[in-house]
């Protein structure tokens, strides 16, 4: 009886351990990384500024008629996208926090500022 | 009270001096063209230092961010770039075929593809005094 009495409660500690574990992994588990789009049309981002959260990733895509050539040249983190024609993609992750500014270097005039926060 | 022949006499009178009216109008239009036209002023020439100054600034708005402020290949985007952008100073290439790379972009011209074809954003004009600036700061050969 005494044996039966302990299994018992042997296992409501298990459960209650198990379900502390669950919650740990949940509450410490990272939040979902989020992807913007950015388009550019008219010789232009259709932003000028986008915030974001470090982890998101941005697409910038083409919806113009002419190729562009995205860049960053800011510290956080440089990146150059090459030239891409019209209806296609490219994407970025942000994985500093920061703000960077975003520019083509075929249209001097297309500027954007991402600024990545936590 | 003036017979038939009176009145078409006075009608032609009439005829006469409406048309030399005119006439006199017209010549005074004529006249008064001619005149504006002589002592316009003489259409401006473009000095030729304009086209470099031109040249100029074309090449830091569109030019500068790969090829460098200096034209010598060197600027901060050129250290991300797979292939470095020519040194424009030492260029070997014709004027015909610099016209050709600018206007074409690299992959026509069997060069690298990172140099984009400009002939949607710079008219001939543009492309023409950014050469004529390129040749302004051309090193001479030591």
């Amino acid at each position: 009886m005494i044996r039966i009495v302990d299994s018992l409660a042997i296992v409501r500690h298990l459960k209650s351990i198990f379900a502390l574990l669950c919650l740990g992994l949940l509450l410490t588990a990272p939040a979902h990384a989020e992807d913007h789009i950015v388009t550019q049309k008219n010789k232009a981002f259709t932003v000028a500024d986008a915030n974001i959260k470090v982890g998101d990733t941005i697409t910038f895509r083409n919806e113009d008629t002419v190729v562009h050539n995205i860049f960053s040249l800011s510290d956080p983190m440089s990146f150059d996208l090459g030239t891409y024609a019209p209806g296609e993609t490219r994407q970025v992750a942000f994985k500093t926090m920061g703000t960077y500014l975003i520019e083509c270097s075929i249209h001097p005039n297309m500027k954007l500022n991402v600024h990545v926060t936590n | 009270m003036l017979d038939s022949s009176q009145h078409e006499v006075k009608r032609t009178r009439d005829k006469l001096n409406a048309y030399r009216l005119l006439a006199g109008l017209v010549a005074t239009l004529v006249g008064a063209l001619g005149y504006v036209i002589a002592g316009a002023a003489p259409l401006e020439q473009a000095a030729p230092g304009d086209a470099v100054r031109r040249g100029d600034q074309l090449f830091h708005s569109y030019c500068s961010r790969c090829h460098g402020v200096d034209a010598d290949g060197k600027s901060p985007l050129a250290a991300l770039l797979s292939t470095r952008p020519s040194n424009l100073r030492r260029s070997v290439l014709s004027r015909a075929d610099k016209e050709r790379m600018v206007r074409l972009g690299g992959a026509v011209n069997s060069r690298s593809p990172i140099m984009p074809s400009w002939q949607n954003e710079l008219s001939r004009t543009q492309i023409n005094d950014i050469l004529d600036y390129l040749q302004s700061i051309r090193e001479s050969k030591p």
